[in-house]
């Protein structure tokens, strides 16, 4: 990992004053929500208030969207690739920087609820949702960060975002017409169970790319170990960026902007 | 020349690539075997294996089980592709406190589905989506002991009518039960906005938020099939008026059972109605012949009157007079409108003689 690459990211970041203001409305929006909640409700306060960890996925959306693909747009990753840096080392600091940055501004997030129910309602100081809130936003952070970090060495400047609206849209379309498809596989002699097996497959793969969960409270309560979305978690990072480094080593860099 | 020790630019990492391919193939393989073979690396795939704290019985011996100790039976619906059932089963039954109480106070038994079940539809599937209609991801679902027999409505509808739970009678006196919140003085539970948690003493709790809830829900859980039923503001008169020999006044035998949809309604519709009780308080001697849902021993003697009056099932209301030839009989829970047409005819018949 590259601490340079890492810095530029988050220094790339501070500049663009659109990203900056959107973050500070992504953080201050739930809080101002949840702290109304608390005062006008105090009666109902509860750990499980604190919003959802789903969360920390618009906080990386915030910090991954055009990544590399803005540095391929300007040509800077021409320059950058001229240090010795290779492109494996880049990309898994571009994924570091993001996945790092994203958590740090989600789990303030929820110190910050976390606090103002503390101060409401003290015995919640050390409710242990929030210490699995915490986690499971940075495990959100850094799976979103990988598929986000991929997205982008496909594509020049923010159409990543473009490429991420198709996918939930690839999903929204599934979730619509799944049905149908399995009833038309019964039309085509088609083994219907069988259909329906694969359609749930797909999904699964689908919500393991939009939603890289692991219900962290199951683990911190010592139980047995689950390991289905664990190792669905290390996968998605994996390959999202094995693919982003084969994608980007077999393209051509310019100087000139694109 | 010597080689330099630098890596060079486009360097491929093999090794993330081998690791990628495994963890896919890994991956790849748990999705199928959960759809295609069950036992086919089930103790990897499965998270809702492993020890556990509760000691589960399977149905049949649970429902043995409530008939003799009259505990309730505690239906724990477990999918193992859900996070919120593995939620439920790592973190709320593996705490010492909820094992705890669901051991002591509830006959627990698990019923576990993965993806090839839906399908499937086995029998126990069959069975208890039936009668319960639940919706076979993670649900909580208590069922007491003289209630094994009913639906999830029947459930649903005893659950929330103990006299305690009364406090907003305001609506209940208009006839207006379904806008009216007749139970929030009950409440402890609550539903988020996605739809998780339960609400007041429901017999469900759907989803998983967190152990006090949990916990709420089986205290609430262990209480409410305990309460009596409301028997609304009809100034009942003892059992034995039932027996005795006509006065002036027209005598309604009103037959309820203790649980289920149609008896509850009726005491809600009919008993809790202004217009209706106070005519009843009025115009008849009114008797509330009650009985226990599965109490063989408790209702033998009031099956005589049963018999008597002809009735087969219950709600049913029976009016007779002195001017009556025969007592006039309303079988099951009418519309509210019709109940009280219903009494106002009898009113009227009573009064012209015979």
């Amino acid at each position: 990992m590259n601490r340079a690459v890492c810095i530029t990211t988050w220094r790339e970041f501070k500049a663009n004053r659109v990203r900056v203001i959107l973050l500070t409305l992504l953080f201050l929006g739930p809080i101002a929500m949840f702290t109304l909640q608390r005062c006008s409700n105090p009666e109902a306060l509860n750990a499980d208030m604190l919003s959802h960890p789903l969360m920390a996925s618009f906080f990386t959306l915030l910090w991954a969207s055009g990544v590399i693909g803005r540095e391929v747009q300007n040509g800077t990753i021409a320059l950058v690739l001229a240090r010795p840096i290779t492109i494996a080392n880049y990309v898994v600091s571009k994924w570091f920087a993001v996945g790092f940055a994203a958590s740090l501004c989600a789990v303030e997030a929820v110190f910050c609820e976390h606090i103002i129910s503390a101060v409401n309602c003290p015995s919640l100081l050390w409710a242990p949702e929030f210490f699995a809130n915490s986690i499971e936003r940075i495990i959100l952070c850094f799976g979103t960060a990988a598929f986000l970090v991929f997205l982008s060495s496909l594509v020049s400047g923010l159409k990543d975002l473009a490429l991420l609206a198709g996918f939930a849209f690839m999903f929204l379309l599934y979730s619509a017409f799944a049905h149908t498809v399995y009833q038309m596989a019964s039309f085509v002699h088609l083994d219907h169970e069988y259909v329906l097996h694969f359609g749930r497959i797909i999904e699964s793969l689908f919500i393991a790319i939009l939603f890289p969960y692991v219900p962290m409270s199951v683990f911190l309560s010592g139980s047995y170990f689950a390991y289905g979305p664990l190792i669905a978690l290390f996968t998605l990072i994996t390959c999202c960026l094995s693919c982003s480094i084969w994608v980007l080593t077999h393209r051509e860099f310019s100087y000139a902007a694109d | 020349m010597q080689p330099t020790k630098s890596k060079s630019t486009r360097y491929q990492p093999k090794g993330l690539y081998i690791t990628a391919a495994a963890l896919l193939t890994i991956s790849a393989a748990f999705s199928v075997s959960d759809q295609f073979a069950d036992e086919w690396l089930d103790s990897f795939t499965n998270g809702l294996r492993g020890p556990s704290p509760i000691q589960w019985r399977d149905r049949d011996a649970a429902l043995g089980e409530a008939k003799r100790t009259k505990k309730p039976i505690l239906y724990a619906f477990l999918a193992r592709h859900d996070n919120a059932s593995l939620q439920m089963y790592g973190d709320g039954f593996h705490d010492q406190k909820v094992a705890d109480l669901i051991n002591q106070g509830f006959i627990p038994v698990r019923v576990d589905f993965n993806s090839r079940d839906y399908v499937h539809k086995s029998k126990l599937y069959t069975q208890l989506h039936n009668q319960y209609g639940y919706s076979a991801t993670c649900e909580l679902l208590t069922v007491p002991a003289h209630m094994t027999d009913m639906s999830s409505s029947d459930l649903e509808s005893s659950a929330n009518l103990s006299e305690a739970c009364i406090d907003n009678t305001a609506g209940l006196e208009r006839g207006d039960r379904y806008n009216q919140s007749y139970n929030s003085r009950y409440r402890r539970g609550y539903v988020r906005s996605d739809g998780l948690g339960f609400t007041n003493n429901s017999p469900k709790f759907i989803g998983y938020t967190n152990k006090r809830d949990l916990l709420d829900y089986l205290y609430g859980a262990q209480h409410w099939h305990r309460l009596p039923p409301t028997k609304g503001k009809v100034a009942w008169l003892p059992l034995s008026v039932a027996s005795a020999p006509l006065t002036s006044k027209p005598r309604l035998i009103a037959f309820v059972d203790n649980a289920g949809t149609a008896s509850d309604n009726m005491r809600l519709d009919t008993f809790w109605n202004a217009r209706d009780y106070k005519l009843i308080n009025q115009e008849f001697e009114p008797v509330l012949v009650e009985f226990r849902h599965g109490d063989t021993a408790f209702n033998k003697p009031l099956e005589k009157l049963k018999e008597k009056y002809g009735i087969v099932t219950l709600p049913a209301l029976v009016i007779d007079s002195s001017n009556f030839a025969d007592p006039i009989v309303q079988f099951g829970n009418s519309n509210s409108g019709s109940t009280h047409e219903f009494l106002k005819s009898a009113v009227k018949k009573a009064a012209t003689k015979l």
